[in-house]
């Protein structure tokens, strides 16, 4: 839940607890349903609008999705209550909020199914994301609206749905390529940010490795964990996190875009979307806007397997330099203070144990049944699961849209913003060469 | 860094104050493998104990004065804060004569409102 410290909240009310309970709920649950015989409900629910040039042809196709549409609404509507009112979020503001969300999100879906905006990559990703940004930038949102407005619990619940669909032997196979590739980028991106930051612009080193970690690791949680690991100040964690915004929302436009113009396969885009995007839900919108399966995998190798699980590693060595270099330098404590490896636990990011479980579960249960039953599987389950996690990407994307104020990200200084940047300097090319050059094969290998 | 920026994150400043010192100190049970225990050695235990915990009510009273509130968890008691900083609590712990050995700080930040 945004606005309290996850320490300070017992498991069942903790965000990453209801994306866990929700993804690989659905996803036991249409499993279930399979062996049953029944996913009939669930492929109502899985509802999409196809490609279209002709605008009356679209609307005469709506009618027949209605069904899909209302069981999808009811669904997601009655499992995000639940967890919000486990969450202690305003039941009654919540779900009104998700339903204009819901609406909003039918809408962009249609209107991103549009053959030309397809051609210029406007799809739903970057429509939800434009649009938001432009409404939240220009009018007050109400707060009840506000409340609905969940981009990490939506992208998490997105990111373990798409575990179940992205099988543990691919996962095998490549993450220990997109673990080299993270780590190389990540060290590489990050001692860049801290040594411009403090040895050329003479900011604070815990400042420092904020901004190091927001450029490196994993964005805005990045930022987070590292501030809270070293005992940044307030404004420093949140001068980074602005930084990281502002980058993020750059880069889901270029990167796209730069893709395209490069003529690079699928799996390698979605690699360097995931080696050089600085936050999920951004990179997932960047991802998908190249508009295939492959590169949401790469992506998701990259940016969850290889960045994101390693935070809490990170987050152990900068308290540890913080305790034993920076504080003592100042006076504060002689060094002296332990340093708990819990702190590898206290800061890793519990959904991607969904991401796993689920990617196991369903890969284990493929493997264990006869080949035309997993073919059934596939089709009739993670097809489904596909489709669902598309919608709560679509929120994901809505709400990064209506939460990115620009006027509340402007005030960073020059310094900071200087030093983030030269990060990025680094990093974009870098992650380039990486993912299109040295780990090329691998990439491309990932169907 | 502009002096009105806008804090976009909350925190909870938490000092773990753990009631049994690690390593436990045994030692004063019975001093070395040669030595059998002896009802001095577990006096002497008892003892340090009992220093502990005073230490750990001493820092829970100057805590408590800038508005820590307290939890108890397995071994160990937990003062929390939403309003003072890590590095200020540390000082603060400091300046009043306790050690960075005694106590634990742990900070965590959270997102004041949602987003990426």
């Amino acid at each position: 839940m945004a606005g309290a410290p996850q320490s300070a909240l017992p498991w069942y009310e903790r965000e990453d607890t209801w994306a866990i309970i929700i993804g690989l709920g659905l996803t036991f649950v249409i499993s279930a349903a399979f062996f049953m015989g029944g996913t009939g409900m669930f492929k109502t629910m899985a509802v999409g609008v196809s490609t279209w040039t002709d605008a009356g042809k679209m609307f005469a196709s709506l009618p027949a999705k209605v069904p899909g549409f209302l069981y999808l609404f009811v669904f997601f509507l009655a499992a995000f209550c639940i967890a919000a009112k486990t969450m202690k979020i305003n039941v009654a503001n919540y779900a009104a909020g998700f339903t204009v969300l819901f609406v909003i999100s039918v809408a962009i879906t249609a209107l991103g199914a549009n053959k030309t905006l397809k051609y210029w990559q406007l799809e739903t990703p970057l429509l939800a994301l434009l649009f938001g940004m432009i409404v939240s930038n220009t009018v007050t949102l109400p707060k009840w609206f506000q409340s609905a407005l969940k981009t990490e619990f939506y992208v998490k619940t997105g990111i373990v749905l798409m575990g179940a669909t992205l099988p543990f032997t691919i996962i095998m196979q490549a993450g220990p390529m997109a673990m080299a590739q993270a780590t190389i980028v990540a060290a590489v991106t990050f001692f860049s940010i801290f040594f411009a930051a403090t040895k050329l612009f003479g900011l604070d080193p815990r400042f420092g490795a904020c901004l190091g970690a927001g450029g490196s690791i994993c964005g805005v949680s990045g930022s987070i964990a590292i501030g809270g690991a070293c005992r940044a100040e307030k404004e420093h964690v949140s001068v980074a996190i602005s930084l990281v915004i502002v980058w993020a929302v750059v880069m889901v436009i270029l990167l796209p875009i730069w893709c395209k113009a490069l003529g690079m396969e699928p799996g390698p885009a979605g690699a360097w979307i995931g080696t050089s995007e600085f936050a999920d839900a951004a990179g997932f919108a960047a991802a998908a806007a190249i508009g295939d399966e492959r590169a949401i995998k790469t992506f998701t190798l990259m940016k969850v397997v290889g960045r994101d699980m390693f935070v809490g590693i990170w987050a152990l060595l900068v308290a540890w330099l913080s305790v034993t270099v920076w504080e003592k330098k100042e006076g504060n404590g002689n060094g002296s203070e332990r340093v708990d490896i819990g702190e590898i636990w206290r800061r890793f990011p519990k959904f991607v144990i969904g991401f796993f479980v689920a990617s196991i579960f369903t890969t284990i249960l493929i493997a264990s049944v006869a080949p035309k039953v997993g073919s059934a599987y596939s089709k009739d389950v993670l097809g489904p699961i596909k489709t669902l996690r598309g919608w709560t990407f679509t929120w994901t994307f809505l709400s990064i849209g209506f939460t990115t104020r620009f006027r509340e990200l402007t005030a960073t200084g020059w310094k900071p913003f200087a030093a983030f940047t030269i990060g990025v300097l680094i990093n974009v090319p870098l992650g380039y060469w990486l993912s299109n050059v040295v780990f090329l094969d691998y990439w491309l290998s990932v169907k | 860094m502009s002096e009105n920026y806008r804090p976009v994150v909350n925190h909870l400043t938490r000092i773990i104050l753990k009631l049994i010192e690690e390593p436990v100190p045994y030692e004063l049970v019975a001093p070395s493998e040669l030595q059998p225990p002896s009802a001095a050695g577990v006096r002497r235990f008892g003892e340090s104990l009992a220093r502990r915990a005073e230490r750990v009510a001493a820092m829970m009273d100057v805590l408590a004065a800038r508005g820590f509130t307290f939890k108890f968890e397995k071994d160990r008691v937990f003062a929390d804060s939403i309003e003072m900083e890590a590095q200020d609590a540390k000082r603060y712990l400091l300046t009043k004569g306790f050690e960075d050995t005694e106590f634990q700080v742990l900070l965590e930040y959270a997102r004041k409102w949602d987003t990426l």
